[in-house]
């Protein structure tokens, strides 16, 4: 009777204190969502890293998605534009976490909301890093990795490869731009022409890809001309218009693809009739210029 | 959604640069009578092409030919200007003839962009072969000018003689 009496004390004893502790670790949590309300997430950082430690918690889907929205909102103020940030990495993790902890609907939805605001970041990132140099090339094609890989997982439905086309699109848009500047500028030309040839590889009849890979050819054509010295002796002026006609001839394989096109018919004819003038075939040009004339393109 | 530019065609005339930086080029080959080495080295252009004359001039403003600054005059009909070189523009036979004429021994050299020109006294013509700029060449008409002519210039061109 007596050793049943001690038994029962001890048990009395453990559930008291764990429900002490259960209780200490709720408290916490409180306090850590307290201070989140109150936007003193510096504070609520270290309460919830111990709450979502502690074995009470740790299972708790509730406190990693506390955890998730902290590190968030630090995120936001200091690494949101950073290609490598912890703190995201954190909240990814955390998210990982309470998803995987079967949450209620109001926690998923919470949960969705902050994973798509952190793939719109990578977009945004990637966006930004492809109209700069392509020093910064390599960070907008990370940024895109890390964008459809989180979208792979988490969007429904995501369609990889028109989300390639668009990105790969704009690459070759931009770094076309950069390029046309100086067609010494190689390094933004091959990055463009490397893109425009994806997405022709993805999907062959892109039209975007197919005219602006033909403006990039016929552009560099005319920019290694323009750029030209006077002093070029006449054996040189002879490669340079070799190089010129070679362009120009890719161009022009490419635009004529597009003269039936809804979308390009004018800029293809138009591309036409100024590549065929720089070719000198006198019977195109002018076959181009009355096409000119008819769709009211403005020409020179 | 990204949105994109397209990007727009260059319409720049290569064949104007092209034709510029030949006709600098020809003043390495000819010997001008001694009364043509001194004042502005003139290269007269007859007749309209705008992208032309432009690229002349960008070209006078960075070049000499020797020591002699070059000036580009522009008119629509020939006028005898005693310029070192007469371009005849497009396919007048008048300008073309007015040109050859009156610059016979006096040290004009004619260039000239239509077919046949050569037969008709230019020294020089423009033709289009495969897609590229060349020009036809007769010794003799630069002769008949009163330029003393290089050899090398003949491996570059089509001889007309």
């Amino acid at each position: 009777m007596k050793r049943w009496h001690k038994i029962h004390i001890l048990l009395l004893f453990s559930f008291i204190l764990s429900t002490s502790s259960v209780l200490a670790q709720i408290g916490a949590f409180n306090r850590a969502q307290k201070l989140y309300g109150e936007k003193n997430t510096e504070l609520a950082k270290p309460i919830i890293d111990s709450v979502v430690l502690n074995a009470e918690t740790t299972n708790m889907f509730e406190s990693h998605t506390l955890k998730a929205f902290i590190y968030y909102d630090l995120y936001k103020k200091t690494e949101k534009d950073q290609i490598n940030s912890p703190l995201r990495d954190t909240v990814l993790n955390a998210i990982k976490k309470s998803n995987s902890l079967n949450p209620d609907t109001s926690y998923k939805i919470n949960n969705a909301k902050v994973l798509n605001a952190i793939i719109g970041h990578y977009r945004n990132i990637s966006v930004k890093y492809s109209k700069e140099s392509s020093l910064n090339y390599t960070l907008s094609l990370t940024a895109h990795q890390k964008f459809k890989e989180l979208s792979k997982l988490y969007t429904p439905n995501f369609n990889e490869k028109s989300i390639d086309v668009e990105y790969y699109n704009t690459i070759g848009s931009n770094y076309s731009e950069l390029s046309n500047k100086n067609s010494k500028n190689e390094a933004d030309r091959e990055i463009a022409k490397t893109a425009l040839l994806k997405v022709l590889d993805i999907d062959q009849n892109n039209e975007s890809a197919t005219y602006n890979l033909g403006i990039l050819y016929y552009n560099l054509s005319v920019n290694i001309v323009k750029e030209m010295t006077e002093d070029l002796n006449l054996n040189n002026v002879d490669a340079v218009q070799e190089n010129t006609k070679k362009l120009a001839k890719q161009a022009e394989q490419l635009l004529l693809k597009l003269t039936n096109s809804v979308k390009f018919k004018n800029r293809a004819t138009e591309a036409l009739y100024y590549i065929y003038r720089n070719l000198l075939d006198a019977q195109k040009t002018e076959e181009y210029k009355k096409k000119c004339i008819e769709l009211n393109i403005k020409i020179d | 959604m990204i949105s994109y530019r397209f990007q727009q065609p260059n319409n720049y005339d290569v064949n104007s640069k092209f034709k510029a930086v030949f006709i600098y080029n020809f003043t390495r080959y000819f010997d001008w009578p001694q009364q043509k080495k001194s004042g502005n080295f003139i290269i007269h252009v007859i007749g309209k092409n705008d992208n032309l004359i432009s690229e002349l001039k960008s070209l006078a403003a960075k070049k000499k030919v020797g020591n002699q600054p070059i000036e580009i005059k522009n008119t629509s009909i020939f006028e005898n200007s005693g310029a070192q070189i007469y371009y005849i523009v497009g396919e007048s036979s008048k300008a073309l003839s007015d040109a050859v004429s009156k610059s016979k021994s006096k040290g004009g050299l004619v260039v000239a962009e239509n077919t046949g020109s050569c037969k008709q006294g230019a020294s020089i013509n423009f033709v289009t072969v495969d897609n590229k700029l060349k020009f036809e060449y007769s010794k003799s008409n630069a002769i008949k000018a009163g330029l003393k002519t290089n050899d090398d210039f003949k491996a570059l061109a089509i001889n007309i003689d």
